[in-house]
């Protein structure tokens, strides 16, 4: 698919998730859901579906005019208000979402579909995970689900408050909470079910073992250049590699096999904020990032074998100048 | 809206050169476009209902249709459906027989190509209109011998068709209806220059009170009343002055309203509509964006003054905050925002990014603040608990403060770690570097004494004597201050 689709809600999206997909009620039940996520004046939470490009009928036979061809992108199915702007949204099943908010709560919402076709989307619980010393609430930045299979996975959640706080998803009260940094953390990952990544606004990535949370395990920086990290995320399979976002546009790759020694590649991918980064989950040889520069990009950190080299490539829309807050893959 | 802003590209943007220098398509295009007249419904309306010609030429409607389908240009339509009525039985042999010329004249009318000469073109058309002159004379004749209601709704069309402005008024409804049927018909070749002067003549025509606010609008355009036209604007839609303000003085006809406006109009609607943005909570950035473009010194006080008034609830808002600013050059306004951050952070009890951002605006006082109050609470509890809070600050500052904290914690690290020597040496930087404030030298030199105590040699003569000249001096400033 090489074509950007553009379509208006008339709000400002500042988080978005595709759920994964769920098995249907009926063969030709094979509609992708998403959950977007919003801020400012209206704060919602939305699940929407769109069709799957998989299941659609090849362009070959596509004789007729540009009218017919063209389909609404996605349809509103459901929607529920949200305490606080939608910060970040993590879907660990297709009938669970997560949400962080900027009261410092992280929120689990249910999504209900019934047999004529309708779905909605509920509130179960929602816990606050993030506050300051003098007891004001602070953002929490962001969220990411333990990758494992087990049914007690635990979400992950960072905030301007410097803290990590874990929690069962289905128990959100056995929360526990950690302050690890003086900084805003931005950005949480987990390479390894037993390992969580965060990078701070000081240029920091700190490892941590869930087992033994409230220590440090390590640190690693870039002496060299002071960077802000905006956000991190870790690479499907390799769990020693992790790629973060920084502040004025590069997006950095690290290998941190040897702690000591971490090293890392920086890609100088952006002109602004990278807001988020992710690696593409079927092709890892690629990072996505977004970035507030209004674009896309799709960087591709190592050779591949069939003819693709490394560089970066740009999407964005030609009318659009305003940024790009977050994408899923 | 729309119309408004294709009829301004019209009348100013559209450049060619040569036949096609002429507004009159682009003009009847416009019309045509944006006020659609005589509606196609109504067309398949009379000829569905009108099975044969005969009853097609006694359609009551069909008449009035085809002269409006003259009056907007339709040529091709008009001689169609001439051509349909024509075989009527109804109608006399003379309307029979001028219905079928007039529909070959009317399929003859010259149109302008781009390759041809303005020259060339005016003489074939005006071999065109003189053929319906006489075509006119003709009819004209035949209806003073005897009374035809065919032959004078044709011999109207006529006249619709070579020019002739008492006719055409009476046909048309609107003003734009008429100015283009004159224009089409009596000066096929007429510039911009032009429109003026007939749009005045034409506008004399219709009641001014009836107009609507498009109307009017459209009427200041059309006779190059720009003042006037970008109030108009403005009363439509606020999005609408501004952008067009933009392109006049982008193509340079701004300057005649500046002798008119008491302010910049060009800045003032842009920031009009900047304001207006702003009001939406989610539109701030687009709303910045419009000052920021605006490249005045006026709009930049004034988006400076917004920038640092806009809430800042989350972090990224802040970075974004802070983006705006870098962009557009408002450095007072960046130093407020890293000021106030500062501030919002050492009241939550985020010690080290309040310290990261005081660093960036140089405010050294505050900066020495935080550092007292780490010093306290250090002294406080006992536990140096602050380093990871210094690490974070930028490695780069250059404060003394920080600098004093860094090497402190690094000298606690020495003395954990057993190496005393290092921690001595240490030690005695802050005391002779006098980095450290006043008010902590003399638990520096309390730190001393296990070293000077201790069994390894940590200290050497000249070092001791850096010690002693310390301790001097703090008990001399008890004793000054007894």
């Amino acid at each position: 698919m090489n074509s950007l689709q553009v379509q208006p809600v008339a709000r400002k999206i500042t988080g978005i998730r595709w759920l994964p997909p769920r098995a249907g009620n009926a063969y030709t039940d094979t509609d992708l859901y998403f959950v977007s996520g919003s801020s400012a004046k209206h704060k919602e939470l939305v699940l929407w579906t769109t069709a799957n490009p998989d299941f659609q009928p090849t362009d070959d036979d596509k004789d007729n005019d540009d009218a017919e061809s063209s389909s609404p992108l996605a349809t509103l199915v459901a929607k529920v208000k949200h305490d606080g702007d939608v910060h970040d949204i993590a879907a660990p099943a297709s009938d669970i979402v997560a949400t962080a908010s900027s009261f410092g709560m992280i929120s689990i919402y249910n999504i209900g579909h019934t047999d004529n076709g309708d779905s909605s989307l509920s509130l179960r619980e929602a816990v606050t995970a993030h506050k300051f010393a003098n007891g004001e609430p602070a953002v929490a930045t962001s969220l990411s689900v333990q990758p494992t299979n087990s049914a007690d996975a635990e979400i992950a959640s960072c905030g301007e408050d410097g803290r990590i706080s874990y929690a069962p998803i289905l128990r959100l009260d056995a929360l526990q909470r950690h302050e690890v940094d003086s900084t805003v953390i931005t950005g949480v990952c987990w390479p390894m079910p037993t390992q969580l990544a965060i990078a701070t606004r000081a240029g920091q990535v700190k490892l941590f073992d869930r087992r033994a949370p409230a220590e440090v395990q390590a640190v690693f920086v870039d002496p060299s250049n002071t960077y802000e990290f905006e956000c991190i995320a870790a690479h499907p399979s390799q769990s020693f590699r992790l790629a973060t976002g920084t502040d004025t546009g590069a997006v950095l790759l690290w290998d941190i096999r040897n702690p000591k020694k971490p090293t890392m590649e920086a890609f100088n991918v952006h002109e602004s904020n990278v807001w988020s980064v992710g690696f593409h989950p079927s092709d890892a040889a690629k990072i996505v990032s977004c970035s507030e520069d209004a674009s896309l990009a799709v960087t591709q950190w190592v050779s591949d074998s069939d003819r693709q080299s490394r560089g970066v490539r740009h999407l964005s829309g030609f009318f659009n100048t305003l940024s790009v807050n977050c994408f899923d893959v | 809206m729309h119309a408004v802003w294709h009829l301004l590209e019209i009348v100013y943007v559209t450049t060619n050169s040569g036949l096609s220098a002429s507004v009159v398509p682009y003009y009847m295009e416009w019309l045509n476009f944006n006020f659609p007249a005589p509606a196609a419904a109504d067309g398949e309306r009379i000829i569905g209902s009108s099975p044969d010609s005969n009853a097609l030429a006694q359609n009551p409607d069909v008449w009035p249709y085809v002269q409006k389908l003259a009056l907007r240009g339709h040529v091709t339509t008009v001689a169609n459906m001439l051509e349909r009525i024509a075989p009527a039985q109804v109608l006399s042999a003379a309307a029979s027989r001028w219905a079928r010329e007039l529909a070959q004249t009317a399929r003859d009318m010259p149109l302008a190509s781009s390759d041809e000469t303005s020259g060339s073109f005016n003489a074939r058309w005006r071999r065109w209109n003189s053929g319906l002159q006489s075509m006119a004379t003709n009819i004209g004749s035949m209806l003073d011998k005897a009374d035809d209601d065919a032959l004078s709704a044709l011999a109207m069309v006529v006249d619709v068709m070579r020019g002739d402005a008492d006719s055409i008024s009476r046909v048309g409804d609107t003003w734009q209806d008429v100015l283009g049927a004159v224009l089409l018909y009596s000066e096929p070749t007429a510039q911009t220059e032009r429109l003026p002067a007939l749009a005045q003549l034409v506008l004399e025509q219709f009641e001014s009170d009836d107009f609507t606010l498009v109307d009017r609008t459209l009427a200041a355009l059309v006779r190059h009343e720009l003042p006037e036209f970008l109030v108009y604007c403005n009363q439509i839609d606020a999005w609408l002055s501004a952008h067009v303000s933009d392109l006049m003085q982008h193509i340079g006809i701004l300057d005649s309203c500046r002798r008119v406006f008491k302010v910049e109009p060009r800045e003032h609607y842009l920031v009009f509509l900047g304001e207006r943005y702003l009001t939406h909570e989610g539109l701030w950035r687009v709303a910045m964006d419009y000052f920021g473009l605006c490249r005045t010194r006026v709009s930049q006080n004034i988006m400076g003054e917004y920038i640092v008034r806009m809430p800042l609830e989350s972090d990224r808002k802040a970075q974004q905050v802070l983006r705006v600013c870098e962009r557009y050059k408002l450095t007072e306004a960046m130093e407020r925002v890293h000021r106030q951050l500062g501030r919002q952070k050492w009241q939550r009890g985020r010690l080290g990014a309040a310290i990261a951002h005081f660093v960036r605006v140089n405010d050294s006082s505050a900066v020495g603040q935080i550092c007292d109050q780490l010093w306290a609470e250090y002294l406080a509890s006992g536990q140096l608990t602050y380093g990871p809070i210094i690490d974070s600050v930028l490695a780069t500052s250059a404060h003394d403060r920080v600098r004093f904290l860094t090497v402190y914690r690094d000298f606690h690290e020495c003395y954990k770690g057993g190496e005393f020597k290092r921690a001595g040496k240490l030690l005695l930087s802050i005391l002779v570097g006098e980095i450290a404030p006043s008010h902590a030298v003399p638990d520096l030199l309390v730190d001393s004494i296990p070293l000077l105590e201790g069994d390894a040699l940590v200290f050497g003569a000249d070092d001791t004597l850096e010690l002693m000249r310390c301790a001097e001096s703090v008990a001399q400033s008890l004793v000054d201050s007894d």
